[in-house]
């Protein structure tokens, strides 16, 4: 193996490279990453094993091969050197790095140790809006369960089904359902469960895709073609739960609100509420909301009213503060709509700006002691 | 290596997805598993003349992978010692693992063997920022499999595998894992998810929960013949043919205790000094007898506890060999030949000997209920020493 490259052109791909590559691992081999000099290509990967990453970019490659680096040092040393021309040089199992003043050599591990990648069949492609994607992935992940017990939860359900894409995320407490129209669905119909850590690396690549990204949707992985980076991820076991019976069809209790009156007043509060639950209570009669906490441990007491333009009977909630607020950042507009029922069934959260069917948040409210 | 009834069942279809693989340590249960791993894992196994799969190539990126155990599908939870935090738990794991890529049939049972592997795995691995070594532990720890691992392998069973591959998770020595981790893993035994295959493995299947053991398709690992371990040690420890046949008779079809007897140096050092405590089970005064047990007995370590009892019954089955007449060449400890004869004619009569051996099992079986050890192996002495004959 034997190529050529700038600093500046190696540190941005391998900036994103190392991205994926875990902080501790019981595989050694995935503290490396996978150089593959191809025909006038260089080809970087990393993987943690549920989620992989492919730069492949031009180079000057004089002699084709592979080799499988430690990622600290490579990272290191690259961050370290001025800008200059860097030659790498070497066999699978030793790498020299020829620098202006010096060179730095490099034992590899064995290149066969380190995990077979996807194979990418771009026959399979279907292409997204990047925008559109970069949306659905802000507004839904944030609603992701942590908790290992109910493992689907902790993924993004991605739909598709006619020209309709939408991606779900729950962690039975909160729900955040985000809906868009894609012509260029071809009419498919899959449900899969993603993992929200490749989602979440998504929106860094983004603008760098010229406006789409390309999707390719595997029995168990998926993988999004970003154009010179491929990141792909495994997927989690199903099936989902029926998250549709818990979205209310009809709240006879409408409140519409400034958004961010609210998300202050929720914040403001909230910082006398009990340090587990976070509750605040929800006081909506005659066009006015009163936000109120008491914390018996600090023996705090707040409250603030504020103006809204509400129909239906007086009710009274208790919330998680923090689900509220985290909602609210996820909404666009200067307005909220709030859909309750009563006091133990789900409140409905969108934006007046967009239609319901395409964005909307679920928050179970929390039982208020008597 | 695979067994024929897994590979019949691998031709026909017809793999289980959950196998408890029951016998004595060291006769091919974590190599037999691994096999199983390659068998259907393997990108180019070899076929017999009628088109049948008759065993992986061993040559192939995944088979490659799986004997060095660090195929991304292969998961396993094996017994470690006392932790501080999770990495520190990852690379017990795998220091245990790399003994057992060294050697499949490497009987694991001392804690410092497993922390002097994980702090060689961490010196080698310099480019992965683990810190500083693992603290050697003063006495043999008993070993569980905690926790953390049973989690873990629950978590990563939430992810599809791979695609194009099987996942093979290897609870190993499962009677070491504590009940609420067991319990834990019910679901996943149960039902495990598709394209993956559990394999428990156990010394005694009976102190597994019922409930595990009603869902797994149950194997049997009988004992190695002589000459299969002999044909090993000759082959892959270079030991000489009449040593490698002796070593082979000694270890009971245990290629494990065979490598160990190697591994421990001339004739196991600790095996001398089970045969020293074996016989001050018959020596004069009960106070000497006691003063040796409670000497060389660690209280706190269950395996050296079981693995003495082990000897204890190879010592005791040679005595009622040579009490029944059988000549010299059919006892198995026939370094210890004279010693042994010597003993047997202070034990009266074949229903003493069937009484000591029933005490014997029974402490073994106490052991397993988590017992006081000195205490039960005192009561035990106590119980052997009634039919010492000390007037032959």
């Amino acid at each position: 193996m034997k190529f050529n490259l700038s600093k500046s052109r190696l540190s941005g791909y391998l900036q994103s490279v190392l991205q994926v590559v875990p902080s501790k691992s019981a595989l050694p081999v995935l503290s490396n990453i996978l150089f593959e000099a191809l025909e006038d290509k260089l080809k970087i990967s990393a993987t943690d094993l549920e989620v992989s990453i492919t730069a492949t970019f031009d180079c000057a490659v004089s002699k084709k091969g592979s080799a499988v680096l430690p990622a600290r040092y490579v990272a290191e040393i690259i961050r370290e050197l001025p800008e200059s021309e860097i030659s790498f040089d070497g066999t699978s199992s030793r790498v020299e790095m020829k620098v202006p003043n010096g060179s730095y050599k490099i034992a590899c591990f064995p290149a066969d140790d380190f995990p077979k990648l996807p194979m990418v069949n771009t026959k399979k492609q279907i292409n997204v809006d990047a925008a559109d994607l970069v949306s659905m992935i802000r507004r839904t992940t944030f609603a992701c369960s942590v908790d290992e017990t109910r493992p689907a939860l902790n993924g993004v359900l991605w739909s598709t089904k006619g020209d309709m894409m939408s991606m779900v995320a729950t962690d039975g407490h909160r729900l955040a359902k985000v809906s868009v129209e894609n012509k260029k669905l071809k009419g498919m119909s899959e449900d899969i469960i993603v993992p929200p850590k490749v989602l979440n690396i998504i929106p860094k690549f983004a603008d760098e895709s010229n406006g789409e990204i390309g999707i390719i949707f595997g029995e168990n992985n998926v993988i999004f073609n970003l154009g010179d980076v491929i990141l792909s991820s495994r997927l989690i076991e199903g099936p989902y739960p029926n998250y549709e019976q818990v979205i209310p069809a009809e709240n006879d209790k409408r409140m519409v609100i400034s958004k961010s009156d609210l998300a202050g007043a929720v914040r403001r509060v909230s910082i006398l509420s009990n340090t587990l639950t976070h509750q605040v209570k929800f006081n909506i009669k005659n066009n006015s909301l009163t936000i109120s906490t008491t914390n018996a441990d600090v023996g705090g007491e707040a409250r603030e009213t504020l103006s809204c333009d509400y129909t239906g009977e007086g009710v009274e909630l208790g919330y998680n503060a923090n689900y509220v607020t985290d909602i609210l950042a996820k909404i666009d507009g200067e307005e909220v709509i709030f859909e309750l029922t009563n006091a133990i069934s789900a409140g409905v959260i969108y934006s007046p700006s967009i239609p319901k069917d395409n964005f909307l948040c679920l928050v179970m409210p929390l039982r208020l002691a008597d | 290596m695979v067994s024929r009834i897994l590979l019949s069942s691998f031709n026909n279809n017809k793999l289980a997805s959950t196998y408890l693989f029951y016998g004595a340590d060291g006769r091919g249960k974590w190599a037999v598993a691994i096999g199983l791993a390659a068998l259907v894992n393997c990108e180019e196994p070899i076929k017999d003349n009628s088109g049948k799969v008759a065993d992986s190539c061993g040559n192939c990126r995944n088979c490659r992978q799986i004997e060095n155990l660090i195929f991304p599908e292969l998961h396993f939870a094996v017994p470690i010692t006392t932790h501080k935090n999770e990495d520190e738990a990852n690379d017990l794991v795998r220091g245990y693992l790399n003994l057992k890529a060294e050697n499949p049939y490497r009987i694991i049972n001392s804690g410092p063997q497993i922390v002097a592997a994980a702090n060689d795995f961490r010196h080698k691995m310099p480019q992965i920022p683990n810190g500083k070594k693992i603290k050697d532990i003063a006495i043999a720890q008993q070993l569980t499999i905690p926790i953390e691992l049973a989690r873990e392998i629950k978590r990563k069973t939430a992810i599809r595998p791979y695609g194009g591959t099987k996942r093979i998770i290897i609870f190993y020595q499962m009677e070491k894992m504590l009940q609420s981790s067991a319990d834990a893993l019910l679901k996943l035994i149960e039902e495990p998810p598709p394209e993956t295959i559990i394999v428990i493995t156990a010394v005694d299947p009976d102190a597994l929960l019922p409930t595990i053991k009603s869902r797994s398709q149950r194997i049997r690992f009988r004992p190695i013949s002589d000459s299969i371990i002999a044909q090993y040690l000759f082959e892959r420890h270079n030991v000489e043919s009449e040593k490698a046949s002796f070593l082979a008779r000694l270890s009971e079809g245990s290629i494990g205790q065979a490598v160990l007897f190697i591994e421990d140096g001339d004739m196991s050092s600790f095996r001398q000094t089970a045969f020293l405590l074996f016989k001050s089970i018959f020596a004069r005064e009960t106070s000497s007898a006691m003063a040796a047990f409670s000497d060389l007995i660690n209280p706190m370590d269950k395996s050296e506890s079981e693995q003495l009892l082990n000897y204890w019954q190879s010592f005791l089955g040679d005595l009622i060999r040579i009490k029944s007449g059988m000549p010299q060449s059919g006892i198995l400890n026939i370094d210890l030949g004279k010693e042994l004869e010597n003993l047997a004619g202070k034990i009266a009569s074949a229903a003493d000997f069937s009484a000591m051996l029933g005490y014997i099992k029974r402490m073994n079986q106490a052991l397993r209920r988590n017992i006081h050890i000195r205490i039960g192996m005192i009561a035990l002495l106590l119980g052997l020493r009634q039919y010492i004959n000390q007037n032959p």
